[in-house]
């Protein structure tokens, strides 16, 4: 017979490669450490024969226990932005943990089974890495691997169970063959499934119709109060600087100059939002100077796939920057790209072509040149989309009067003493100073170009502030910046450009994105790759030409990087990353649309070179119609027909599941009544099913006052029922003898002679008696 | 329980699968998938659509391993000479398994016709046979019912390789299975009453290779026991000579064995009283072939059956066989029996009376030998021979004769 000691070793390292999955899905090494450390004790104490298995009452307060914990991070205030998901997830690897603890049978090792499928499956919906998709087909095979020997010891056990095997007279040569081949039939069934399951996988993956659907369940669905990575409407000190202390990637991007690949000869300034407003939010539980932007909603439109924004035109001798961004999930509202959006080409170009095409709705505000999507919404899947931009001062309509008409609504308390020290190093001319009036909008960008070097050269760049605190206490950060500290990152740089700008009148806006070196391009795959690490803030002045940028930043310029087989390796991996996000997590009915057509193709090309048909005949007349139907109408309609099928077919299963679970714990119950709570549980079902006619009696009698002894056999009890009226009595011992050949001889009874038992417990109950209790 | 509803004789009928079959687990999975199915369009996450697609594919592939699994499967059954009623027995099935890459797993058999032959219908589990291999398991049965029957049809059923759907496939093998009544202890009293020493005295004749009195010498061969070895003769002419012991010749018994149960008379309990009384010849027959008698058989086997007196395994194994296979005598009657076989009875066989009523122990004459008369339902009888007690002699009736008693009742 077959034992499990193959079976364990393959548990365990699919339960670890399942842990492996989420920990790295949700980037968090510690549930990993802390799970990978539990499974091997618990590995340990079972293969060294010390294991002994929580009790049920233990694991089940374990159980609630972890629900709890799980909760109060869920809803607690842990300071780390998290999805629903990983909540979900850590609840799973702790109830896994518990199992782990609690295993007897075969019924346990099939719930952690379920429950590793289970957090894999989560991890596939919060992660778009290649890495996780390698570890996940692995997972797969493993699992298919563990799932068949799981089988085999539950059919073996169910075996020696029901027939009563005893110690098989076996010639050596079986048991060799037991040994020595079923690992390697094993390995071929498991093969066998895992290629099934992949073509299934990857014909469902590439056939199945995207877009109709999305969001069908969201009405069920708890909403995400996470964001992983991006701005916001409000950005305060020190938050760009925690972004960019993370590796983690943020986009692909691949730049055209004109219709040439730009190969990483520029750095490039990739905007996400802008603000114009400096002050302190008295509403916020503390409040602190921060950032926040002026509401433009009457100038903002909606772009959809294929749309343009209206009256954007590229201007006379602008040059073409083409932008294809491959975006990783974030909590960002905000696309980001170079300045200056535009590409109203006049030739129906799409302005912004946005992959994968489903639901996805964005903004696109002139006013400030800024995209996001609407509503304002976590990115939780990867977004392809195409930009094309000028990559330079933005145009705005109404510039001159935009420029009359600024007023800064900064907080004039910080804008005061950031124009005394402006006007005291003699960047800005002292507008208050009498005979000074306004300054003349043709100097602004001079003006701007002044204060930027300043910063530039006077100003030191540090992430590290910690021993400036003091300097900083009781004034505004930017003010200190200025008049004390002499150092800072990006944001005091920005902050400090702009308000100088503001405070003497000059439209400027702090602008936050990525900016992107030499460094950043891939040559493998041709394109940029952008970092948590490389988010950046900079300024945008508005002068007669335009919003113009300016990076006062200090000392972030780019160290050209040798080339070393590290960095090739390194280009290497992440061009993987980047295919496999481009071609397999943003996979859409575009792609689907390329694939039939390219088979249409290849059997065009097949049919007339075989059977020498003119050129013209297509092998398929119109893909399409095959692949689904054009029409929406009709393709809405046959959606909702496969839905209403998908949900209808799904409940009914639950509802059978349930009644059949109701059913069997009522029969489960009813055994225990009529005493065969010794036998193997489908037994008793069994017979349970079979001695309906019994319990029956059993609560007839009971009813009447003459309630079975618990030390009473069904024989006995019935003797001791002698007292009774005589056919009474008789029918007792029919019916108890009837209970003993069924329990015992093998006998089955047909439904027909089911009901007539039942018909015969009916008829004692009128030869009973009334309730007389003894 | 003479007044059994025949009705309730009735054993379950085999458990025979359908060829495929949804389990429970299968439902449980499909509604899961579904879900999945859901969630994916739901998230139009990708991954979970290639997830979705696995599904699918593992249930698809569930349905397609479970066919190669019984496909090319050969199964031989190995059975024992006989079976005996209320006696555990091994059924061997030999699992060869044809094709050329793909192994079989978790293969449960379960033998369909003559089923209700046992106590339990016969079933067994194979755990794999890889590909090109044979193997062989075994299935523990309990006749029940005494006879000839045949086994032929069987069921080979698995749910490899996830449990989700169930698939059987019939087959058809046909093998002879041979009950033999049950055997029980026989009281050491009754054989010596057969083998007493004043008739066994008289037919006692010298034969060599016994243990008993001097009956020759002859040449001394390799392998003999030495201490046969007649040193004197050896001494006297130079070649080693052996002794030859005389063998006693055994007492001869000749059972007459009467099965009749009149019409009028049948019922459940007088057929249980006839199984018996054939229970107890057989445990006579292999009692007393075991303490080296030889013994013959006269009974009714729809003629009269008469097996002279000898000894022997195969020729215990004849009468033995010849009992498991006795048909419902209504009409030859314990008196026509002795009448028939007078020509059996000489001076030197003791004859042994076996039946199931006990009023016509009067009935037999004896002549010119010596008689022991065995009533089947007597209190001696019962003290004579001592059955299991699992053994049931009202189940042990053949069920042939089992469905004309419900028939005629």
């Amino acid at each position: 017979m077959y034992d499990s000691r193959h079976f364990m070793p393959s548990l365990y390292l699919v339960l670890a490669i399942g842990l492996s999955g989420f920990a790295l899905a949700a980037d968090a090494p510690g549930i990993w450490l802390f799970s990978m450390i539990a499974g091997s004790l618990n590995a340990w104490l079972v293969f060294s024969g010390r294991f002994k298995p929580l009790p049920r009452w233990l694991s089940s307060v374990a159980s609630v226990m972890s629900l709890l914990i799980v909760a109060m991070l869920a809803f607690g205030d842990s300071g780390q932005p998290r999805t629903i998901l990983v909540h979900i997830g850590e609840f799973l690897v702790l109830i896994e943990g518990v199992k782990l603890y609690e295993m007897r049978g075969n019924r346990d090792y099939a719930q952690l089974v379920v429950v590793s499928v289970l957090l894999m499956v989560a991890a596939s919906v919060m992660t778009a890495s290649f890495l996780f998709g390698l570890l996940f087909a692995i997972y797969l095979l493993f699992a298919f691997y563990c799932c068949l020997l799981l089988h085999l010891k539950v059919e073996t056990d169910h075996a020696r169970e029901s027939f009563a095997i005893p110690a098989e007279k076996l010639s050596p040569l079986t048991l060799r063959q037991d040994q020595r081949f079923l690992l390697r039939s094993m390995r071929r069934v498991t093969a066998l499934v895992a290629v099934f399951a992949g073509v299934a996988g990857a014909v469902v993956f590439v056939c199945f119709p995207r877009g109709p659907g999305g969001g069908v369940l969201s009405q069920l669905q708890l909403k995400s109060d996470a964001a992983m990575v991006g701005f916001s409407d409000k950005v305060s000190f020190e938050q760009i600087r925690r972004i960019q202390q993370s590796e983690g990637t943020v986009a692909h991007v691949r730049v055209w100059r004109g219709g040439k690949p730009v190969e990483g000869t520029t750095a490039l300034y990739f905007r996400g939002v802008t603000f114009d407003i400096y002050g302190v939010d008295p509403d916020r539980p503390r409040p602190r100077p921060e950032w926040s932007r002026s509401r433009h909603r009457d100038e903002s439109y909606d772009v959809y796939e294929g749309s343009t924004p209206p009256g954007v035109l590229l201007p006379a001798g602008a040059e073409r920057w083409q932008q294809q961004v491959m975006m990783e999930p974030s909590a960002s509202r905000y696309l980001f790209a170079l300045p200056g959006v535009m590409s109203y080409m006049g030739d129906n170009a799409h302005v912004i072509a946005i992959k994968p095409s489903r639901t996805i709705k964005l903004r696109y505000q002139p006013r400030d040149d800024t995209i996001q999507l609407d509503p304002p919404s976590q990115l939780a899947q990867p977004l392809e989309y195409d930009i094309i931009c000028t990559n330079g001062p933005q145009a705005e309509d109404g510039t001159e009067k935009a420029l009359k008409a600024f007023k800064s609504t900064s907080d004039p308390n910080v804008l005061e003493p950031i124009r005394r020290y402006a006007v005291a190093n003699a960047l800005i001319p002292d507008i208050t100073a009498p005979g000074q009036g306004a300054i003349p909008p043709a100097e602004y960008e001079e003006i701007a170009r002044r204060v930027e070097h300043h910063l530039r050269t006077q100003f030191r760049y540090t992430l590290d502030l910690r021993d400036s605190r003091r300097e900083f206490a009781g004034l505004d950060p930017v003010v200190a910046f200025l008049t004390r500290v002499k150092k800072g990152h990006c944001e005091y740089f920005a902050s400090a450009m702009t308000l100088i700008c503001q405070s003497t009148g000059i439209p400027a806006r702090y602008v936050a994105g990525f900016r992107v070196d030499g460094d950043s391009y891939n040559p493998v795959g041709g394109y940029y790759l952008v970092k948590e690490s490389q988010a950046h803030a900079w300024v945008e002045v508005l002068t007669p030409r335009g919003w113009v940028t300016f990076d006062p930043t200090s000392g972030r310029e780019a160290v050209p990087s040798r080339a070393s087989l590290w960095q090739v390796m390194r280009d290497v991996i992440d061009y993987i990353e980047y295919q496999w996000a481009a071609h397999v997590v943003t996979y859409d009915n575009k792609d689907r649309d390329r694939i039939f057509q390219w088979f249409n193709d290849v059997g065009t090309i097949l049919m007339n070179r075989f059977y020498g048909l003119p050129d013209g005949v297509k092998f398929l007349r119109n893909v399409r119609d095959l692949a689904f139907i054009r029409n929406p109408v009709a393709r809405m309609l046959v959606f909702r027909f496969m839905l209403f099928l998908t949900s209808f077919g799904a409940l009914s299963l639950f509802g059978l599941v349930f009644y059949s679970i109701y059913r069997r714990r009522q029969l489960r119950r009813r055994a225990v009544r009529i005493g065969l709570e010794g036998l193997p549980p489908g037994r008793q079902v069994i017979l349970a099913k079979e001695l309906e006619f019994y319990d029956r009696l059993v609560r007839l009698l009971d009813h009447r006052g003459f309630r079975r002894p618990p030390t009473l056999t069904p024989r006995e009890y019935a003797a001791s029922l002698v007292f009774l009226p005589a056919a009474a009595y008789r029918g007792i011992c029919r019916l108890t003898e009837m209970l003993y050949r069924i329990r015992f001889g093998e006998v089955t009874l047909s439904t027909a002679r089911r009901r007539h038992l039942l018909a015969a417990v009916e008829r004692l109950e009128e030869a009973l008696p009334q309730a007389e209790r003894r | 329980m003479a007044h059994r509803n025949s009705n309730l004789i009735r054993k379950a009928k085999p458990l025979r699968k359908q060829p495929t079959d949804f389990s429970f687990v299968g439902v449980v999975y499909t509604a899961l998938m579904l879900f999945m199915g859901l969630a994916a369009i739901h998230s139009q996450a990708n991954l979970l659509f290639a997830v979705f697609g696995i599904l699918i594919g593992v249930l698809v592939v569930s349905w397609v391993v479970s066919r190669i699994v019984l496909r090319k499967l050969e199964i031989r059954r190995i059975l024992p000479e006989t079976f005996t009623v209320g006696q555990q027995s091994s059924v061997q099935y030999e699992f060869e398994n044809r094709k050329r890459f793909w192994p079989s797993f978790s293969a449960t058999l379960f033998e369909i016709t003559s089923a209700e032959v046992f106590s339990r219908q016969p079933l067994t589990y194979l755990l794999h046979v890889a590909a090109g291999q044979r193997a062989m398991v075994s299935a523990q049965v309990i006749p029940v019912h005494r006879g000839l029957y045949h086994l032929d049809r069987f069921q080979v059923a698995t749910s490899f390789p996830f449990g989700f759907i169930r698939r059987a496939s019939d087959r058809r093998l046909s093998d002879g299975v041979l009950v033999l009544p049950a055997l029980g202890v026989v009281d050491r009293r009754l054989l010596s009453m057969c083998v007493s020493a004043e008739s066994s005295g008289s037919r006692m004749k010298p034969r060599r290779g016994g243990t008993d009195e001097f009956y020759g010498v002859k040449e001394f061969r390799r392998g003999e026991n030495p201490r046969f070895i007649y040193w004197k003769r050896s001494a006297r002419t130079g070649t080693l000579v052996s002794k030859e012991l005389t063998h006693v010749s055994p007492p001869r018994l000749q059972i007459f064995l009467d099965t009749c149960l009149p019409a009028g008379r049948r019922t459940l309990a007088g057929h249980a009283a006839v199984e018996r009384a054939i229970a107890m010849a057989a445990s006579l027959i292999a009692c007393t072939i075991e303490e080296g008698l030889a013994v013959g058989l006269h009974a009714w086997a729809s003629e009269p059956l008469t097996i002279q007196p000898s000894r022997g395994k195969r020729h215990a194994r004849d009468l033995l066989a010849a009992l498991a296979k006795l048909p419902l005598n209504t009409q030859f009657d314990s008196s026509r029996l002795i009448g028939s076989a007078a020509h059996l009875l000489h001076r030197d066989v003791t004859g042994v009376l076996i039946t199931p009523s006990s009023d016509l122990a009067s009935a037999c004459v004896p002549s010119r030998t010596t008689w022991v008369v065995i009533p089947s339902d007597s209190p001696q009888g019962r003290q004579w021979f001592t059955f299991g007690p699992e053994t049931d002699f009202e189940a042990a009736i053949p069920l042939d004769q089992l469905t004309s008693l419900e028939q005629a009742t």
